[in-house]
């Protein structure tokens, strides 16, 4: 199992912030390789989803389960992960600064390494897609007012 | 919020295996005709449960969060007829000679169900008690 985190602030308040990214209805509008999101379940506290991500010139189905606790933090795990990994789980999580909200994308993962990529370099590019996610998100909320 | 609790005469991790293999229920519970593990990893279950009931055969689909020999969170994503919510936990407690079992649910009736809250709220403690009755005898036979 591989581990990473990633931050990024957000001026903006906690529960707006935790709340739309409970949405996944809107990451097409805000992460590119998305085609389309079908929730099979939701009742605010568990949801279950299909993602159809394009992954090097590949439309593939992603299966989530995500789970909300009382502080907003969000913990998911992927009964399908996505092609590059056998095995993903993680949090997003939402915490209250002075200049607004951190959300923090943490990730346990067993990477589909292919032989000629290393693990640390798989780690990096994993961070670095991460990263664009969160950026994207921050955009997208700025763009809606939140 | 519907609660029921044990008392097993066996080690907590031997109670809490058995209660987190979904596939053994076959063999402790009568009238679960069968099991069909969607995705397992350890800490999470996504499963389909057939049972027999006296209107026919029901089949529910849950998720499960299993926290190694705490607790396992359920989340019915589709419930048994009737039931518009069925959501709980089973928790596992180290005891004196052996381990306390407590079952814990959350309902809701669907719109115009035949039987009121209360009704089904009986019928269902019933019915975890009988569960956990079972689990205690396959558990010391």
């Amino acid at each position: 199992m591989r581990e990473l985190k990633v931050s990024l602030m957000l001026d903006a308040p906690v529960s707006a912030v935790a709340a739309g990214f409970w949405d996944i209805s809107t990451w097409q509008a805000f992460w590119q390789p998305v085609r389309s999101v079908t929730v099979t379940y939701d009742d605010g506290v568990h949801q279950i989803f299909e993602m159809n991500v394009e992954w090097l010139g590949e439309v593939r189905t992603v299966r989530t389960v995500r789970f909300r606790d009382r502080q907003g933090t969000i913990s998911f795990f992927c009964s399908t992960p996505p092609s590059n990994l056998l095995y993903q789980r993680g949090q997003w999580s939402f915490e209250q600064v002075s200049n607004g909200c951190r959300i923090t994308a943490a990730r346990t993962y067993i990477p589909k390494l292919d032989g000629q990529t290393a693990p640390e370099a798989f780690d990096a590019e994993f961070q670095e897609r991460l990263n664009q996610i969160l950026q994207g998100y921050s955009r997208f909320f700025a763009s809606v007012g939140g | 919020m519907i609660a029921a609790t044990s008392f097993v005469r066996a080690p907590l991790a031997d109670v809490y295996h058995a209660f987190y293999d979904i596939n053994c229920w076959k063999d402790v519970l009568s009238d679960v005709v069968n099991v069909n593990v969607l995705y397992q990893d350890g800490r999470h279950q996504l499963f389909e449960m057939t049972v027999a009931r006296p209107a026919g055969h029901e089949t529910v689909r849950g998720i499960r969060f299993c926290s190694l020999n705490e607790s396992l969170t359920l989340c019915q994503t589709v419930p048994p007829p009737g039931f518009s919510k069925m959501q709980g936990m089973w928790t596992f407690h180290s005891a004196e000679e052996g381990t306390r079992v407590v079952a814990q649910r959350e309902i809701a009736l669907v719109p115009g169900a035949t039987l009121s809250l209360d009704d089904a709220s009986q019928k269902l403690h019933r019915h975890l008690t009988a569960n956990l009755e079972a689990f205690k005898c396959w558990l010391e036979r």
